[in-house]
């Protein structure tokens, strides 16, 4: 375990600019909910190490992190059920055809 | 004090609303017994403002009946009536032509009665609480309450056109109000700044006493001008008028030439003029201007409208020009011409209205190119017509004379020239109300009307019932002036005053 | 010295309850009459005349009571008698009452009002016995005799003005009165229009006076404006611009050139309504007022020359178009309008007594001419136009020989009416000093005679060319009729001897003389001793002469009593004036430029005015609107509906919000 937190919140930033770059670029909408699990999980490391670290915090980070990961389930939960009815109604997962918002 | 102890003013404002709040509770089909309430609670409010004379003193400065109540305390923001004469004037003119106009909807509303009695009933409440806010919030809000029945009432059961009407009329007045919104925003933060406190930030009470900084009050002052000038309304924005009165049904027509046009003048009078004083003198040269035109200018485009409501629609921005010039011009009897001008206009246009609603329920139309010879086979109608016609072209012994003449005289005092100008119109209207007249009641029945047959009857007792009042009015206004005169004498003293001496200095007490 | 002496708020005391009454019922009795009558007179059927004569009988009793002590007994002083009914307008400072004043001037008005009012209601009986509408005509009728007496006994400006506009509506409803035919509903606009051009003047007058004195009761105006200018408070200017605009209001009522237009076509209505108001009483309110403003038009002489200017040559106009007119309703109004232009002559001149004294002894003699046309009228079943009469002198024999009796009058032969007042306005203008207005006056007078003549020779005498179906039928008029006509023959033969003689000193000129001291004064017309033979003569005869010959002239051409006319002489003479024949019977083309300048031209404006309200200023508007869509509109094309494309915004506001606060951090 390295000592410094800065490796953390690199590593942390890194994973995030992975899930954004995922969620921007990928038509799939599976892909796209896993990209932001994908941010999640990189918040949630960003938090636990502040947990670590910061002495204020006193290890509350981890049970932040474990709210995150309630809420996180959820939302994959709820997101994939709409993609699903989504698919079953446009038979396709790519989000292209998905412009009903527009009007 | 005969009726001390009584929330007279309270009840005046709301007593439409319970009127309104019952007829909620009834079932649609009966439309018998939603009719009766509407009417029953109109005339509880023309009662109750009748019984406001019962104790009230013409010949005591300030405001009576006061009723206070605290509201948004932490604002400084309190429900509070208060009655002078140019109110108590405008009040019972409201609830007068508010009872008529519901009469005179019977017949023509054929659908959703209730739905339309809720929303006049509501409208009422609007109008009176306007002439009666103390607090310019609760001014406000009274103001903003008017709009939205009259939507309703233009939107649904309007004419052919009537969403393109309604929403010019909504929008154009908005834009002003939300202006004159700020304005009252900034007039309460600068009251605040400089006493230190909320208390009576939007009391209008203690406001007129505070002298404003010159730069706001001439801001301020462009606020509520534009949006009371927009109401009046005055040249050049005067174009949503025409349309909302064409569109309107009789009733709302009614309402909107008789009651509406005034809250923009009584708000010049009641609010921009004592609360911006310096502001008034430097803008009123310019509202002069745009009153004469507005006064000529409406008069010469009503000679050559080809329908009925749209002649009277503009003869309505000629004559409410006379009312702001008389308001501008800072002379006494100006000013008292001014209000009385708005009475007058009330009732006789009201009345005009009236009447051109009676004809169109016959003939489902307007145009006066169709028309010709009402004389022989609607004479009682033809002589009511003419009576009202005559009355709007100033015929002395009317009620529209002695307004009018007031206006002149002041303006005269203060300028010649624009007594001149304005003198002119005496010869335009009666040349459109007469060229009009000539063409609908004179001559040989026209080919139109003469297809109606049988159709087309003389007045039937209910509308008469609505007319009849207005003829009584408008005779003794115009013998017996001092009715309204003696009763606004003191507030347009106090105005006045305000005016000629403004508080130097920006700094409040 | 002013002729109200005495200050307004101490006369009230002085008033007793009788006179008050009787005052009150001059106003009162005719106006029950109106709203009687319009209320209930459709039911009385035939009989709907009944309370309107009723009314105006006991009008006339009242008025006579009034005149009576007025003039006769002198019981209410030179200050004259003044009732105050109640304050009607109390506006702060301006302040003005319902109240009536009584003096000389108001009771010779009161004369002409009353009788000529009554002998119409009653003349009207049997004119309109046969008019379905008959009871709104006695309604109106009363109505007009209201607003009539309410404007002689008006004792402040406003009430005159008040007054003014009622008897402008009664003329506007009794000259409309056959609504179905569109030029009579066209002639009745017209009339009021062109009143209300005058009006636009009277009014600001009206409101100048206030503004100067702060008062419009008369009494005060008449003694205040002059102190005003003597003390040097007003320029003189000033004063004549007052009175200019007071003639203004008397222009448009008493149809003086460029306001005369209204008059001619005003005779769309009913006989009996021409001769009352268009003839002896509305049309000379103009007249009174000008006379009753004599204080103020005193000390302004600039504009009595532009009054003694507009009077002559409305004079010698009016009289050159009735030479061609064929109408003989219009050749009659053409005349009012001649004779009113020699009453604001008298005027002009500074000649008040002779101006009011010619007023009554037209009221007299025109009402009689209007009726008797009226008579004629009826006897050839409504035809108006002179072409189709022709001998009807035996047919009608009455109505000939009164018609004769206003004819000679009007055309000023001794010693019937007309000669004593148009001699001493013409003999008064030469003598002050405006011998321009006399010489018109001469020419005016001549072509009077034969105007006049050339009506009766066409009327009466020389063949008949009335239709042949109506032709057996011509009758006399029922005596409801003729009565009238009879009576006032008598008052045109006898009035002017009776109040006119001695010349320049007759009974008018002591009732009168009063009034007009003052102002008589304060132009400096010392009134020097008649000169039976002296210049006073010489102007008789001359005037006598010109008249004289003016009646033969017409002899000459269109036949007299046994002479027979001359049509091919005639015919000769308007061949070889072609011109000024045709600018003659075209009326100088006055309606044409009106109708240019006004119909044509003025509604040109309004059009473009309202093209402009439609399409610039509501166009701005809706203009206004139409951006904020189209702007709504285009804002709206970055809204495209896929999750990526808000996803990236979303995260590129990050990363500048991100990038901000690292710059501003690092700062």
């Amino acid at each position: 375990m390295s000592q410094s937190l800065d490796a953390y919140l690199i590593l942390s930033g890194l994973l995030f600019a992975i899930g954004t770059f995922g969620f921007l670029a990928r038509r799939n909408a599976i892909a796209m909910l896993m990209s932001i699990e994908l941010m999640l999980n990189a918040v949630n490391l960003s938090i636990v190490a502040f947990g670590a670290f910061v002495p204020s915090l006193a290890g509350d980070g981890a049970l932040i992190a474990l709210f995150v990961m309630a809420v996180a389930a959820a939302e994959a939960t709820v997101g994939l059920a709409i993609v699903i009815a989504i698919y079953r109604n446009k038979r396709t997962p790519l989000v292209d055809e998905y412009a009903s918002m527009r009007e | 004090m005969v009726l001390s102890g009584v929330p007279l003013l309270t009840v005046v404002t709301f007593a439409p609303l319970v009127g309104a709040l019952l007829i909620a509770l009834v079932p649609r089909q009966r439309e018998g017994l939603i009719r009766w309430l509407a009417l029953t609670a109109a005339v509880v409010a023309f009662v109750a403002s009748l019984a406001l004379l019962v104790d009230f003193r013409p010949d005591i400065a300030g405001f009576q009946a006061v009723e206070e109540v605290g509201w948004i305390p932490a604002f400084g923001i309190e429900y509070k009536l208060g009655l002078d004469g140019i109110s108590l004037v405008l009040v019972i003119l409201t609830t007068t032509l508010s009872a008529i106009s519901i009469l005179a909807s019977f017949g023509p509303i054929k659908s959703r009665m209730k739905e339309y009695l809720i929303s006049f009933l509501i409208l009422e409440v609007g109008l009176i609480g306007v002439f009666l806010a103390l607090d310019l919030f609760l001014f406000y809000i009274f103001w903003e309450i008017v709009l939205v029945p009259m939507y309703l009432i233009i939107g649904i059961w309007g004419g052919t056109n009537r969403i393109y009407a309604t929403l010019k009329f909504v929008l154009y007045t908005l834009v002003g109000s939300l202006l004159m919104l700020v304005a009252i925003l900034a007039t309460a933060f600068s009251f605040q700044a400089a006493t230190g406190s909320w208390a009576g930030a939007f009391d209008f009470e203690q406001l007129r006493t505070f002298g404003f900084d010159p730069g706001l009050q001439f801001l301020a002052f462009g606020a509520f001008f534009l949006a009371f000038a927009i109401k009046v309304p005055m040249f050049p924005l005067h174009t949503w008028l025409p349309d909302a009165h064409v569109e309107a049904p009789t009733a709302g027509s009614v309402i909107l030439a008789a009651v509406m046009l005034k809250l923009g003048a009584y708000g010049f009078i009641r609010f921009a003029l004592p609360l911006f004083p310096q502001a008034a003198q430097e803008w009123a040269p310019a509202i002069i201007v745009l009153s004469l035109i507005a006064i000529i200018y409406g008069a010469i485009v009503a000679l050559v409208q080809p329908d009925l409501k749209k002649l009277v629609a503009y003869s309505s921005v000629s004559h409410m020009g006379f009312v702001t010039l008389g308001i501008f011009i800072f002379q006494e009897q100006g000013l008292q011409g001014a209000i009385l001008q708005m009475v007058n206009h009330g009732v006789i246009t009201g009345a005009l209205f009236l009447l051109v609603g009676v004809i169109y329920e016959r003939t489902h139309d307007r145009a006066i190119a169709k028309m010709g010879g009402l004389a022989a086979p609607t004479p009682v109608y033809a002589a009511i017509f003419g009576f009202f016609m005559l009355a709007s072209l100033g015929l002395p012994g009317m009620s529209g004379f002695v307004g009018e003449f007031l206006v002149l005289l002041g303006t005269f005092d203060v300028s010649p020239i624009a007594a001149a100008i304005a003198t002119f119109v005496i010869i335009l209207s009666a040349a459109y109300l007469m060229w009009m007249f000539q063409r609908v009641v004179f001559g040989e029945l026209s080919d139109f009307l003469r297809g109606l047959g049988h159709h087309l009857t003389d007045m039937t007792p209910r509308e008469l019932l609505t007319v009849t009042p207005l003829v009584g009015l408008t005779l003794a206004l115009g013998v017996a002036p001092g009715l309204v005169l003696d009763l606004i004498a003191m507030p347009v003293t106090e105005v006045l005053a305000r005016v000629a001496a403004p508080l130097v200095g920006a700094a409040g007490p | 010295m002013p002729f109200f002496t005495a200050a307004p708020e101490a006369v009230p005391g002085a008033v007793s309850a009788t006179d008050q009454a009787l005052v009150l019922s001059l106003i009162v009795l005719p106006l029950i009459g109106f709203g009687l009558t319009a209320l209930i007179g459709r039911r009385l059927g035939g009989r709907a005349w009944i309370i309107a004569v009723a009314a105006i009988v006991l009008t006339w009793l009242a008025a006579m009571v009034l005149v009576y002590q007025t003039l006769f007994v002198g019981a209410f002083g030179e200050a004259g008698l003044h009732v105050l009914v109640y304050e009607w307008i109390p506006a702060g400072a301006f302040t003005v009452d319902i109240a009536f004043g009584v003096d000389a001037l108001t009771a010779v008005m009161l004369i002409v009002v009353a009788t000529v009012g009554m002998l119409v209601h009653i003349y009207s009986i049997g004119y309109m016995a046969h008019d379905p509408g008959r009871w709104r005509f006695f309604a109106y009728l009363n109505l007009f005799m209201f607003s009539m007496l309410l404007l002689v006994l008006a004792d402040n400006f406003l009430l005159l003005f008040v007054a003014w506009e009622l008897v402008g509506l009664c003329s506007y409803l009794l000259v409309g009165f056959w609504y179905r035919r569109r030029s009579a509903a066209l002639a009745a606009k017209k009339a009021f229009l062109v009143n209300r051009v005058g009006d636009v003047g009277f009014t600001l007058g009206i409101v100048a006076i206030w503004t100067t004195v702060g008062t419009l009761d008369f009494g005060q105006v008449f003694q205040l404006l002059p102190e005003a200018l003597a003390t040097g408070a007003i320029e003189q200017w000033h004063m004549i611009g007052i009175c200019l605009l007071l003639f203004a209001g008397a222009m448009g009522k008493s149809a003086q050139f460029p306001l005369h237009v209204w008059l001619p076509d005003a005779m769309e209505g009913p006989t009996p309504v021409s001769a009352l108001i268009h003839a002896a009483t509305m049309v000379n309110a103009g007249v009174y007022l000008v006379a009753r403003s004599n204080p103020l038009f005193a000390q302004a002489p600039e504009a009595l020359v532009v009054v003694a200017a507009v009077g002559i040559f409305t004079a010698i106009m009016a009289a050159s178009i009735a030479f061609t007119q064929t109408d003989i309703k219009r050749v009659l109004a053409y005349s009012t309008l001649s004779q009113l232009g020699y009453m604001f002559a008298a005027l002009g001149v500074g000649a008040f007594i002779p101006a009011i004294f010619h007023l009554l002894t037209h009221g007299f003699f025109k009402g009689l001419l209007f009726l008797g046309s009226g008579s004629v009228i009826h006897a050839v079943h409504d035809e108006q136009d002179m072409d189709r009469m022709g001998g009807l002198r035996k047919r009608i024999a009455i109505t000939h020989l009164t018609m004769l009796v206003g004819s000679l009058a009007i055309a000023g032969i001794p010693p019937l009416a007309g000669f004593f007042s148009k001699d001493e306005i013409l003999a008064e203008s030469f003598k002050l000093g405006f011998a321009w207005v006399w010489f018109i006056g001469i020419v005016v007078a001549l072509m009077t005679g034969f105007y006049m003549f050339r009506l009766m020779g066409k009327t009466f005498y020389g063949p008949s060319h009335v239709d042949p179906e109506v032709e057996p039928r011509i009758h006399e008029s029922p005596r409801s009729m003729t009565v009238p006509l009879v009576v006032l023959a008598v008052a045109s033969a006898v009035v002017g001897l009776a109040l006119g003689f001695p010349f320049e000193n007759g009974i008018l000129h002591g009732w009168l003389e009063p009034v007009f001291h003052g102002a008589e004064e304060t132009l400096g017309h010392a009134g020097g001793d008649y000169q039976l033979f002296g210049i006073d003569g010489t102007l008789l005869l001359i005037s006598t002469g010109v008249s004289v010959a003016g009646v033969l002239l017409g002899w000459r051409f269109f036949g007299f009593l046994s002479r027979r006319p001359q049509p091919e002489a005639v015919e000769r003479l308007t061949q070889r004036l072609r011109p000024a024949y045709a600018f003659s019977k075209g009326k100088w083309y006055f309606d044409e430029l009106n109708d240019l300048l006004f119909v044509r031209l003025g509604g040109l404006v309004a059009r473009a005015l309202w093209w402009f309200d439609v399409h610039i200023i509501d166009g701005t508007v809706n203009g206004i609107a139409n951006l904020t869509r189209s702007s709504g509109g285009g804002l709206r094309q970055i809204q495209t509906g896929h999750v990526q494309n808000y996803a990236l915004g979303i995260a590129a506001g990050l990363l500048i919000i991100a990038l901000g606060y690292l710059v501003v951090v690092t700062r």
